[in-house]
C-alpha cells in the first residue's frame, strides 16, 4: 500500500509541475501590459513632456509603421519562420511610390493607382522569397537577407541618386492630416491591426497557422495544406511591407531606399516583447499591439529625455535580448540555431 | 532545358563538387573576361588593388564561416567592423601601437557576448547577433560623433605597414589576412574545439550526447567570428587611413556570401574554413571588375544578393526530405 | 446475440528490417465493447496501432471496417472509415480554443464569407461536449488554460467528433496509453466516457501498461507477445496472475547471450546514485554499480527509466540526491563533464543521437575522446584513422573504408561505430539505452559479445535492454521500475536467472 502511495506520489508532482508552467505562462501573456503600464508610469515621472496630449498624438502617429510592420511580421513569427526582406522591399516600394505620384523626378501622374502597383509589386516579392523558403527548403531568414539586399538595390537603382521629392497633395495631406487628433496614418495602421485581428481569430488561415507554428508534424496530419498557409503568410506579409514603404515615403515626402532601414529591428522587437515566441505558436496580434507600442513609447520618451538618437537602435538592441532571454524555457534540452 | 531529368539529377547530385569549383572557375573566367575589356585589369598595379580589397572580406568571411559551420549566423559583424575601424582611428593618437592590441580585445570581447547570449541565454543566434549589430552600429556611431574620422600624419607611422608589397603585386595586408585564414583553418581541423565546431553543426544532440564540449566550441565560433570582424575593421581603417562608422555595414553580406560560396552550408556541419578564400576572391573580383570596366555600382548589390541565394540554394543539403526548415 | 463487427483484421504482419514486429494478427472489435491490449514494450502493440489508424502499412494481411476493404494510408483516411485515434502525445494546439481545436481542418461548415462564425462553432463544440458529458469544458476557453485531464477529455472529444462525423454506425476509438497523465478520480471520469462511447455503439480499443487498469475497464483483453496474439478471452475471472503468465515472450538459450561468460562483480563500487530524483519522473533512487557489473533496468515505458539514465549521463539535471562516482560526489551540467568522470552513454534513437553521419566513420570514432589521437596538442588524421582501422579490425566492423560517411553504414555496422567510440573514450561507466535496437539477428550477437568483453576489461554498465529477455541474459543485476520508483531488485547470477513473469509483475 506504500508502494501505491509513493508511486502516485510521481504523477502527483509531474502534475504539480505542469500546472505551475501553465501558470507561469498565464503571468507572461499577461506581463507585456504589466510593462507598457509601469513604462507610461515612469516615463510620465522622469520624461517632461511625456504625459500630454500632444505627446499622445506623437505616440499614435509614430506608433504607426512599426505597428503595420509587426502585424505582418507577427504572422511569419507565429509560424516559427522569420523574415528581413522589409529593410530592402519597404525601401523599394517607398521609392518606386515616390517615383509614379506626382514628383520632382518623373512625368509619371498615376495618383492611387501607384500605390496600387507598388503593393502589388510587394506582395509578389514576398511571396516569391516566401516560396524559395517554402519549397526550396531554404532558412527563411537566411532567404529574405538576401532578398532584401537585392531589392534595396533595385530601389537605389531606381532613383539613381536623387530621391523623387512627393508633390501630390493628397499624399501630402494623408501624411500630415488628422482625424480628432489623431493622424490619418494611424486610422491606416489601427485598419491593418483590425484586419490582422480577423485573420487571426475569424479565419482558417489564424488557426492554420497557430497550428503550423505550434507543431507543424501534427499540423501535417490533420490534414493542414502547410505549404499553402505559408504562402498566405508571406502574401499577407507583402501587403503589409507594402503599406510600410508606402506610409514611409508618404511621411517623409520622398522616396529614397532608407525608409526601410529601420523597420524591421522595431518591429522583430514589437513582437517579440510583446510575448511571441520566436519558435512559433504562441502569442497573436494583441501581444504585437502592446510590443508595438512599448518600442514606440521607449523611443518617443528616449527623444525626450535627450538621449542621442544613436543610442536608441542600441536601446532596442538591449531590449529585445532580453525579452527573448525571458521568454525562452530554461532547463530544456532545446537545440536553437 | 534539356528533356532528361536524369540530367539534372545527376548535376544535383554533384552540386557539393559543383560549388566547390563553381567559385574557382568562375574567378577565373571573369578574371579573363574583365582583362580582356580592360587590359589594365590584369595589370600588377591591380592586382595589388583586388588583394588589398579581398583582405577585410575574407578575414570576416573566415570568422563568419566558423559561425555557419555551427549552423549558427552571425549578423553582427559589419558593425563589428566599423567599430572597430572607428575605434582604432580614435585610439591609435592616444595610445599608439597598443591601440591594435585594444581593438583585438575589443574584438574577442564582442564574439564572446554573442557566444554568452546564444548559449547562456539560448536566444537565437540571428536574434542576438542583429541585437548586437545594432548595438555596436550605435557605438560606432556615438564614438565618431557620425562623421567619418580621417587620420592624421602624427600616427601614419603606425598604420604605413599597410602601405608595403612584396614582389610589387603581394601587399603586406594580404598576407596578414591569409595568415589569420591559415590560422582559422588550423584551429577548425587540428584541434578538438575545432572538430566540434563541424560536428555540432552537423549533429549537435549526437555531439552533445557523445561529451563534446558543445557550448565551449560555439563560444570558439563567435569568439573567432567577433576576432575576425575586429581584425577586417582594423584592415578597412589601414586601408583607407580613415574610420568610417558604416565601413562594414555592406559586408556583413558579403562575408556570409564568400562563406557560402565557398562551400559551407547553411545548416552548418559542412564546409572548409580554407575554401572561403575563394569565396571571397570571387566577390572581389566582380566588385573590382565592375569598377574597372565602369559598371554602374548600383548594381552591385543586386548581383551579390542574387549571388548569395544561387550559392545558399546549393549549398543546401537535401537528402533530409522530412525536414522542417524555420 | 450476434454483434456487429466494426473493424476486423486478418494476418497483420510487419517486417522490419532485422524484425518481425507483427506475426499474422487476427483481431475483431465489435459494436458496444472495449478491447483491451496489453503486452510488454516490443510486444508489437503501438506498431498494431499505427497499422490500424493508416499511419504504417502492413507488409502483409488485410483489414475491414464496417463491412468494406479498409487500408487507410493515412490517419485522415482512416478517420472517413470511422476508425480515430488518441495519440499518447497531446496533439492538441495549445494557443486556440477548445472548439477551434475539436473542428480544426473541419471548419467548413462554420465559414461564412471567408469568415469563420464563432458563436456557431461554439455551439457545436459544446453539443459534441455534451454528448461526451464534459460539462465542465467550455468550447471558447483555450485549451492552455485546461488542466491536463480535460485537455485529455477534449483531444477525445475531438478524435470522437471527427470519426463519428464520417461514419455514423459506431466508430472505433484508439486510446494509447490515455491515463499516463491523469490522477484517479481524472481516470474514473475516463472510464464513464468509454462507457458512455459504447453503450452508443461504438468500440474502443484500449491500450495500457497499467494491467488493473485494462481489467477494470475492458469487455475483453488481448494479450500480446513478440508480435504475436498470444491470447484472447472474455474479461471475467481473469487473475492478474494468468495475465502475467501470457505475456512472459520466449526465451533464447543462455548461449545466445554469453551467459558463461558472465563475471562476477568486483567488490569495488564505481557509481552510487543516493534517493536520486527527479522532480515528476522518477524518485528515491538507491544504486550502487560495482566495477565489472552489468545492471539491467526493467520497466516500460514512462516508468522512469529513460529519464534516470538521461540523468546519469549529464543530459538533465536531478532535482534532488547525490550521484557519487569512485567516492567522489558529483553533479554534471553536461554529458562531457560526466565523460570526465569516465560515464558515458549508447543513446537509443541512434541516427538523431548516436552518430553524425555527415563525418566519416574514423572521425566519429575518436569525437568522444581526441587525446588519444592528438600528437603535440593537435589532432593527427594518421593516427585517427589508424585507430579507427584497428578498432575496425577488431570488432570487425564492415566499412569500405575508414574514410567512408558513417550515414552510408547498415544498422549494425553503425552501431559497432558508436561501441568503438565508447571503447575509444576510455569511460568505465556505460550507459547502453536499447544498444541493438534496429539491428539485425546476427550484428546483435556481435553485439552482446562486445558487451561482454567491455565488462572484462573491468568497466561497468547499466543497460536499458530491448526485451525482458536481453536484460536477464546480460545483466548480473536487475531493477525493476514502475512509475518512477524502484519496485524490486532481482540478483541474476549466470545459471540461477530470474523468471521473466517475476519481472513482468512488478513492472506492470
Amino acid at each position: 500500500m506504500d508502494q501505491q502511495a509513493r508511486s502516485s506520489r510521481i504523477g502527483l508532482e509531474f502534475a504539480q509541475e505542469m500546472k505551475r508552467q501553465s501558470q507561469r505562462e498565464r503571468f507572461v501573456s499577461w506581463a507585456p501590459l504589466a510593462v507598457l503600464a509601469l513604462l507610461v508610469l515612469l516615463f510620465s515621472l522622469t520624461a517632461e513632456g511625456f504625459f500630454s496630449l500632444k505627446n499622445l498624438q506623437n505616440v499614435l502617429n509614430q506608433v504607426s509603421i512599426p505597428l503595420v510592420m509587426s502585424m505582418g511580421m507577427t504572422f511569419v513569427i507565429l509560424m516559427g519562420s522569420t523574415d528581413l526582406s522589409a529593410e530592402g522591399l519597404g525601401g523599394f516600394v517607398g521609392s518606386v511610390t515616390a517615383l509614379m505620384v506626382l514628383n520632382s523626378k518623373t512625368t509619371l501622374d498615376m495618383g492611387f493607382l501607384a500605390v496600387v502597383i507598388a503593393m502589388v509589386a510587394s506582395v509578389l516579392v514576398s511571396a516569391l522569397s516566401g516560396l524559395m523558403h517554402i519549397k526550396g527548403k531554404l532558412p527563411s531568414f537566411m532567404v529574405s537577407y538576401a532578398v532584401s539586399n537585392i531589392m534595396a538595390g533595385f530601389a537605389v537603382l531606381a532613383y539613381r541618386g536623387e530621391p523623387a521629392l512627393i508633390r501630390d497633395p493628397f499624399f501630402t495631406v494623408l501624411a500630415q492630416g488628422d482625424f480628432l487628433g489623431i493622424p490619418y496614418l494611424t486610422f491606416i495602421a489601427l485598419g491593418v491591426f483590425g484586419v490582422s485581428y480577423v485573420l487571426q481569430t475569424r479565419t482558417r488561415f489564424g488557426s492554420y497557422v497557430m497550428a503550423i507554428g505550434d507543431n507543424e508534424a501534427i499540423a501535417r496530419n490533420i490534414g493542414i495544406n502547410i505549404d499553402r498557409t505559408k504562402l498566405k503568410v508571406f502574401l499577407w506579409l507583402g501587403v503589409c511591407i507594402g503599406l510600410v514603404g508606402f506610409m514611409g515615403a508618404v511621411r517623409i515626402g520622398r522616396g529614397e531606399v532608407a525608409i526601410g532601414s529601420n523597420v524591421v529591428f522595431p518591429a522583430i522587437t514589437a513582437v517579440v516583447v510583446g510575448g511571441t515566441s520566436l519558435s512559433g505558436g504562441k502569442g497573436g496580434v494583441v501581444h504585437s499591439l502592446l510590443g508595438a507600442f512599448i518600442v514606440t513609447v521607449i523611443n518617443n520618451a528616449l527623444v525626450l529625455l535627450g538621449v542621442s538618437p544613436y543610442v536608441q537602435q542600441a536601446v532596442q538592441g538591449i531590449i529585445i535580448i532580453v525579452a527573448v532571454a525571458l521568454s525562452i524555457q530554461h532547463g530544456k534540452s532545446l537545440i536553437v540555431k | 532545358m534539356p528533356k532528361n531529368p536524369s540530367f539534372w539529377r545527376r548535376i544535383t547530385a554533384r552540386r557539393e563538387t559543383l560549388t566547390r569549383y563553381l567559385s574557382l572557375v568562375t574567378t577565373v573566367l571573369l578574371m579573363v573576361v574583365f582583362g580582356l575589356i580592360r587590359s589594365s585589369f590584369l595589370g600588377p598595379r591591380n592586382i595589388v588593388n583586388i588583394l588589398k580589397d579581398l583582405s577585410p572580406v575574407m578575414v570576416m568571411a573566415c570568422g563568419e564561416a566558423f559561425v555557419l559551420l555551427l549552423g549558427s549566423i552571425d549578423l553582427s559583424i559589419g558593425a563589428i567592423a566599423s567599430c572597430s575601424a572607428v575605434l582604432l582611428t580614435v585610439l591609435l593618437p592616444v595610445m599608439g601601437p597598443w591601440a591594435y592590441a585594444v581593438v583585438l580585445g575589443y574584438g574577442v570581447l564582442t564574439g564572446l557576448l554573442n557566444g554568452f547570449l546564444h548559449t547562456r541565454l539560448g536566444v537565437p543566434s540571428f536574434i542576438a547577433t542583429l541585437s548586437t549589430q545594432a548595438i555596436w552600429q550605435s557605438c560606432a556611431y556615438l564614438i565618431s560623433g557620425g562623421q567619418p574620422l580621417t587620420m592624421l600624419p602624427p600616427v601614419w607611422p603606425y598604420v604605413n605597414w599597410g602601405k608595403i608589397i612584396f614582389l610589387e603585386a603581394v601587399p603586406l595586408l594580404f598576407l596578414v589576412a591569409l595568415a589569420v585564414l591559415v590560422a582559422y583553418a588550423f584551429i577548425n581541423r587540428l584541434t578538438a574545439v575545432g572538430r566540434v565546431v563541424t560536428a555540432t553543426g552537423a549533429n549537435e544532440r549526437a555531439a552533445w550526447l557523445m561529451g563534446c564540449n558543445v557550448r565551449r566550441s560555439k563560444m570558439l565560433a563567435f569568439l573567432c567570428s567577433g576576432l575576425g570582424a575586429a581584425i577586417g575593421g582594423i584592415l578597412f581603417a589601414i586601408k583607407l587611413k580613415s574610420g568610417i562608422p558604416t565601413v562594414g555595414t555592406q559586408y556583413t553580406m558579403l562575408a556570409i556570401a564568400a562563406a557560402v560560396l565557398g562551400g559551407v552550408s547553411m545548416t552548418g556541419g559542412k564546409g572548409a574554413i580554407a575554401l572561403t578564400l575563394l569565396g571571397a576572391m570571387l566577390i572581389t573580383v566582380i566588385q573590382n571588375g565592375m569598377n574597372v570596366i565602369g559598371v554602374n555600382g548600383l548594381w552591385q548589390q543586386i548581383i551579390f544578393g542574387s549571388l548569395l541565394l544561387a550559392a545558399i540554394y546549393l549549398n543546401s543539403d537535401k537528402s533530409h526530405k522530412g525536414l522542417i526548415v524555420k | 446475440m450476434e454483434r456487429k463487427r466494426l473493424l476486423s483484421a486478418r494476418g497483420i504482419t510487419k517486417q522490419y528490417p532485422g524484425t518481425l514486429a507483427l506475426d499474422r494478427i487476427d483481431l475483431d472489435i465489435y459494436a458496444g465493447e472495449v478491447l483491451g491490449l496489453i503486452g510488454e514494450n516490443g510486444a508489437g502493440k503501438s506498431t498494431l496501432m499505427k497499422i490500424l489508424i493508416g499511419a504504417e502499412t502492413a507488409s502483409g494481411g488485410t483489414m475491414e471496417a464496417h463491412g468494406q476493404k479498409y487500408a487507410p494510408r493515412n490517419p485522415i483516411e482512416a478517420g472517413r472509415m470511422g476508425v480515430g485515434m488518441v495519440f499518447q502525445e497531446q496533439s492538441l494546439i495549445l494557443n486556440l480554443t477548445v472548439a477551434q481545436n475539436i473542428f480544426i481542418g473541419e471548419e467548413k461548415p462554420f465559414v461564412k464569407h471567408g469568415l469563420v462564425d464563432r458563436a456557431r462553432m461554439n455551439q457545436s463544440a459544446r453539443k459534441v461536449l455534451d454528448a461526451m458529458e464534459m460539462q465542465g469544458i467550455a468550447p471558447g476557453a483555450r485549451v492552455n488554460r485546461l488542466d491536463f485531464a480535460s485537455r485529455q477529455m477534449v483531444e477525445i472529444a475531438k478524435v470522437f467528433h471527427a470519426v463519428s462525423s464520417c461514419q455514423a454506425e459506431g466508430t472505433v476509438i484508439l486510446l494509447d496509453e490515455p491515463t499516463s497523465v491523469l490522477s484517479e478520480a481524472e481516470i474514473r471520469q475516463l472510464f464513464r466516457h468509454i462507457r458512455r462511447l459504447c453503450e452508443g455503439g461504438n468500440a474502443v480499443l484500449f491500450v495500457s501498461h497499467k494491467l488493473d487498469e485494462v481489467m477494470a475497464i475492458s469487455d475483453r483483453i488481448c494479450v500480446f507477445k513478440d508480435g504475436c496474439k498470444a491470447a484472447e478471452m472474455p474479461n471475467d475471472n481473469v487473475s492478474e496472475s494468468q495475465l502475467y503468465q501470457l505475456m512472459v515472450g520466449r526465451t533464447a538459450s543462455g548461449e545466445y547471450y554469453q551467459v558463461q561468460r558472465q563475471r562476477t562483480p568486483d567488490a569495488e563500487v564505481v557509481l552510487e546514485l543516493k534517493s536520486l530524483c527527479q522532480r515528476g519522473f522518477f524518485g528515491d533512487i538507491d544504486l550502487a554499480l560495482h566495477r565489472g557489473e552489468i545492471i539491467g533496468i526493467c520497466g516500460v515505458v514512462g516508468s522512469g527509466k529513460e529519464d534516470l539514465c538521461a540523468v546519469v549521463c549529464g543530459d538533465r539535471n536531478p532535482t534532488d540526491g547525490r550521484m557519487v562516482v569512485r567516492g567522489k560526489a558529483r553533479a554534471f551540467r553536461g554529458p562531457h563533464e560526466a565523460l570526465r568522470s569516465g560515464i558515458l552513454s549508447v543513446p537509443r534513437e541512434r541516427r538523431v543521437e548516436g552518430i553524425i553521419s555527415e563525418m566519416p566513420v574514423f572521425e566519429n570514432i575518436c569525437l568522444s575522446n581526441y587525446r588519444a589521437v592528438r600528437r603535440h596538442r593537435l589532432i593527427s588524421t594518421r593516427m585517427a584513422k589508424e585507430q579507427a582501422r584497428r578498432f575496425v579490425a577488431e570488432l570487425s566492423i564492415k566499412v569500405a573504408g575508414v574514410s567512408q560517411l558513417l550515414g552510408h553504414l547498415s544498422g549494425g555496422n553503425a552501431q559497432k561505430v558508436v561501441f568503438a567510440r565508447v571503447l575509444a573514450s576510455d569511460a568505465d561507466i556505460l550507459l547502453l539505452d536499447h544498444p541493438t535496437r534496429g539491428v539485425d539477428v546476427g550484428a546483435k550477437a556481435e553485439i552482446y559479445g562486445i558487451i561482454r568483453d567491455i565488462v572484462d576489461r573491468g568497466k561497468s554498465v547499466i543497460l536499458l535492454a530491448d526485451t525482458l529477455d536481453e536484460a536477464i541474459g546480460l545483466s548480473n543485476r536487475i531493477v525493476v521500475m514502475k512509475d518512477g520508483l524502484v519496485t524490486r531488485v532481482l540478483e541474476a547470477p549466470s545459471g540461477h536467472k530470474p523468471e521473466q513473469l517475476d519481472i513482468v509483475q512488478h513492472m506492470m
